[in-house]
């Protein structure tokens, strides 16, 4: 733990980034898709002399320009800004494991840019055939810039051997690199023509209109395929764990889920709109619907990517907290607040117990939850004890793998756990539980030195069964089993197994123990 | 003490010098672009309010996107060498940093409104300009107060009662110097972009080409004369042990500055005697030496606790290959595009 914590405790950071990611990822990948459009878009044209259209691709150009340049553009330095302030020590690993790969990226945003910017100034300027020739390189410079950002992402889900070499390239060339980056390339193609219905949507020429409807649902349609086919690939290639989180286990990916899956459903529903003769008005409105509905698409698969990562943020090295896997150990023997740098409080101590748990939560749980927002740490645990609290921070990462494990120290634990229930919920220190133990008078007899035998006896479970809450937690029923081993005195004493009868009786009150429990009530008898 | 919360630095592929040498380069490439944005913008805004029309402001929107483009790679490189110190500052002042964000876009969206809407709604476009720049002034003051911010370990812990992400520099006795040296130089520099924008614009009358390369001229060697004052106070504003490492201190950086400051006075003279090519080839110059010295200024703030020379190299010199072999092929590709433009039959049609 390197890094100071930004404290956003209603908003959390995980949602700015949320909000950024999504916004920026969907316009990103129009920056791609729509290159190819406006390219084949105006060699058509072109190529039928086809005033109307090449007057479309122009328009859409400018429009392109505006909202790729300046919002997708700035969005994107936008991500950096913000993963960097919520999540500094993963920023920090990406920016140094692959800086050159960030350059690299670099110097094809400045391609991008420098091609758009003469397709669009120089758009009636030049002749068609160059026009066409940096249309073309436009597009291949956004593809290009997509393909090194879905190395570096998908890194960040699949590291692969990188774990083990720490080799730029393994890391980069991850296992999921290519069905993501075609799988991304169809979501790209597939953004284009909703855009592309944006614009036409405000033609004026109603012939003109319809025609684009049915050019740009093509361009929404067919990737679909290309889409489908990557996703199972995609599927198949992520960790087994991570999938498990998606499909199962992860009760946070679920609306994210429904959301992609309903917003596909809708894309195409609304795309058929666009087939058919409708009032100019609705369809704008329809237009605008399809827009939303790609947007919750992206944040839907967006989100479920993010969330298949988890515990982790660059799976299998570092925790979704910072924390390194490398380092944990380390940090369960010497103590978390020891090691994190930015912690004020560096020791647990009976008096500064609360505020050392605030600490903790502060560096370790507020990463991914907030105090009443999205990953609402108050509802989570509104249900807890103290001592349950403790339990469930023993069995992150053991019995959900989805949320890191808890690093620190028993004690450390027992803090957070504190903070939890006492500062949040307002809850009372559990008390001191004392077991005063009476010692009842036994008469022991006196030992016998005589005899010739010696009986010992005893039971196998004593009263480790019975419980105060019976109800819910018993594993055998009501019943005991008494032992007894009858040893010969002597030199060389002897057990008697052979030859004697031993005799017991249970005292009276004692001799039906299951009418002291609720066992049989609750379970059914076999 | 101050070491102790300063963040592990990560490890960095090739020698830092690398990093180093790429930052001063971009810094400079954007530095040059922000100048013609922040300059040219203020100048466009006084220039409206005499109601002076001024074409040169049409290019600002395009300047935007060029200026963001180049301030990826300083951002990138700084974080590689000095990561850990800028990474923590940010966090510090989180609050305004990520408000750059839709600042910068409502400054770059501000930019085509005034170009846009020049002829049609008057007013409306000098508003948009007026906000342009008071938010391009706001991203210029946050910045110089996360780089001033991430120098200064010492004052992090402030973050104790202030944990929201809402920690300025202001108590900070180089930040108004700092900013103020800034936007001059912005100025000067703008002025100096006007002559040259007016030098190449081909379809107007030489009368007001010859005047407006002169105001540009103008411009630039007022807004210098005022720079030198501002950069003196500036430097003597910095931390005693510092600025008397630029007064003998060490031999190299102290005749490095004061080359520095010569060339200012050299540029003055010739501005005001109008040679422009002089100019602009010694004020590149100048804005090279300066941003040399800043780096020099940020390696002696970060003396003893965050020195790029102690990071540990992996050696994994692939991906800098990767790099420089795209860079190249970038370029190439960039330049014939602009050719492009420039070809006969692309001027004509």
């Amino acid at each position: 733990m390197n890094y100071p914590v930004w404290e956003l405790p209603s908003l959390g950071g995980g949602t700015l980034i949320a909000i950024i990611a999504v916004i920026h990822s969907f316009i990103a990948h129009l920056a791609v898709g729509g290159g190819l459009f406006l390219v084949l878009t105006e060699i058509k044209a072109r190529k039928n002399n086809d005033a109307a259209l090449l007057g479309y691709v122009k328009a859409h150009t400018k429009f392109f320009l505006l909202l790729t340049m300046v919002f997708g553009g700035i969005t994107g330095v936008g991500i950096w800004f913000i993963i960097s302030l919520v999540q500094p020590a993963a920023t920090s690993s990406l920016i140094h494991n692959f800086v050159f790969g960030w350059a690299t990226e670099w110097v094809f945003f400045i391609a991008e840019i420098v091609a758009l910017l003469i397709y669009h100034y120089r758009f009636d300027k030049m002749n068609p055939k160059d026009h066409v020739r940096v249309g073309w390189l436009y597009f291949i410079f956004a593809w290009l810039s997509l393909f090194v950002i879905n190395g570096i992402l998908g890194f960040m889900l699949t590291p692969g051997r990188w774990l083990e070499t720490q080799s730029f390239w393994e890391g980069f060339f991850n296992p999921s690199f290519w069905p993501a980056l075609i799988f991304r390339t169809g979501i790209a193609l597939s953004i284009a023509g909703i855009f592309g219905l944006v614009t036409a949507s405000f033609r004026k020429d109603k012939q003109l209109r319809q025609r684009l409807y049915k050019m740009n649902a093509k361009w929404l349609y067919f990737p679909f395929i290309l889409i489908a086919l990557t996703a199972i690939w995609y599927l198949a290639i992520i960790p087994a764990n991570a999938e498990a989180n998606i499909l199962r286990f992860n009760p946070a990916v679920k609306p994210w889920y429904i959301v992609w899956a309903v917003a596909t459903g809708a894309i195409f529903l609304i795309g058929i709109f666009f087939l058919v003769r409708l009032p100019v008005m609705l369809q704008r409105v329809t237009v605008f619907v399809l827009v939303l509905t790609g947007l919750a698409w992206m944040g839907g698969f967006e989100y479920t990517r993010e969330i298949a990562r988890k515990p982790y943020v660059i799976y299998g090295h570092m925790y979704s907290n910072s924390i390194l896997k490398s380092d944990l150990q380390k940090i369960n023997q010497e103590g978390f607040l020891i090691t994190a740098k930015w912690a004020e409080v560096k020791e647990v101590t009976n008096e500064n117990m609360l505020e050392a748990g605030a600490e903790i939560s502060r560096l370790q749980c507020m990463a991914c939850h907030t105090m009443g927002g999205y990953n609402d740490l108050i509802s989570r645990t509104s249900h807890l004890t103290e001592r349950g609290m403790e339990a469930k921070l023993t069995g992150l990462g053991q019995v959900n793998d989805y949320m890191p494990p808890f690093a620190g120290t028993e004690k450390e634990k027992k803090a957070l756990a504190a903070y939890i229930l006492r500062d949040i919920h307002g809850k009372e220190a559990p008390e001191p539980y004392s077991a005063t133990v009476e010692p009842e008078p036994v008469e022991i007899p006196p030992f016998d030195q005589d005899s010739k035998y010696v009986l010992l006896a005893w039971n196998d479970l004593g009263m480790h069964c019975i419980s105060d809450n019976s109800d819910y937690w018993s594993f055998l029923p009501p019943a005991n089993t008494l032992w007894a081993q009858l040893i010969k005195r002597g030199p060389k004493p002897e057990i008697i197994s052979d030859g004697v009868k031993l005799h017991y009786e249970v005292e009276e009150g004692f001799k039906h123990p299951e009418k002291h429990v609720d066992f049989w009530k609750n379970a059914k008898k076999t | 003490m101050i070491t102790q919360i300063v963040p592990t630095a990560d490890t960095i592929p090739v020698n830092w010098w690398w990093f180093q040498i790429l930052l001063i380069v971009t810094f400079l490439l954007h530095i040059i672009l922000m100048n013609f944005i922040l300059g040219g913008s203020l100048l466009s805004l006084w220039d409206s309010f005499r109601k002076k029309p001024a074409i040169e402001g049409k290019s600002i929107p395009t300047l935007i996107a060029l200026t963001i483009n180049l301030g990826v790679p300083p951002l990138l490189f700084v974080q590689v060498i000095f990561g850990n110190f800028f990474y923590t500052s940010s966090v510090l002042m989180a609050g305004p940093w990520i408000l750059l964000i839709p600042i910068l876009i409502i400054a770059y969206y501000g930019a085509y409104i005034y170009v846009f809407k020049k002829t049609s709604s008057p007013l409306f476009s000098k508003i948009s300009l007026l906000i342009s720049s008071i938010f391009l002034l706001f991203i210029g003051f946050m910045l110089v107060n996360n780089n001033t911010l991430m120098l200064t370990p010492e004052r992090w812990s402030a973050y104790v009662d202030n944990k929201s992400g809402w920690m300025l520099n202001l108590g900070e006795p180089t930040l108004w110097p700092r900013y103020l040296h800034f936007i001059i130089g912005a100025i000067a520099i703008a002025g100096l972009g006007k002559t040259l924008f007016y030098h190449f614009k081909k379809d107007i009358d030489t009368e007001t080409k010859q005047h407006e390369k002169s105001r540009g001229m103008k411009i630039f060697a007022f807004a210098t004369m005022i720079q030198v004052v501002v950069g003196i106070w500036f430097w003597l504003s910095l931390p005693e042990p510092i600025w008397k490492f630029f007064m003998g201190g060490n031999i190299v950086a102290t005749i490095w500055l004061m080359l520095g400051i010569l060339l200012a006075l050299v540029l003055i003279f010739t501005a005001s005697r109008k040679l422009m090519t002089l100019t602009v080839s010694l004020a590149a110059f100048l804005l090279l030496n300066m941003i040399i010295t800043r780096e020099i200024v940020r390696h002696q703030y970060l003396k003893g606790i965050g020195e790029p020379s102690n990071l540990t190299t992996t050696g994994e010199i692939g991906s800098l290959i990767l790099f420089l072999f795209t860079f190249l092929i970038g370029i190439a590709l960039i330049y014939y595009m602009i050719k492009l433009i420039f070809k006969p039959k692309n001027t004509v049609i």
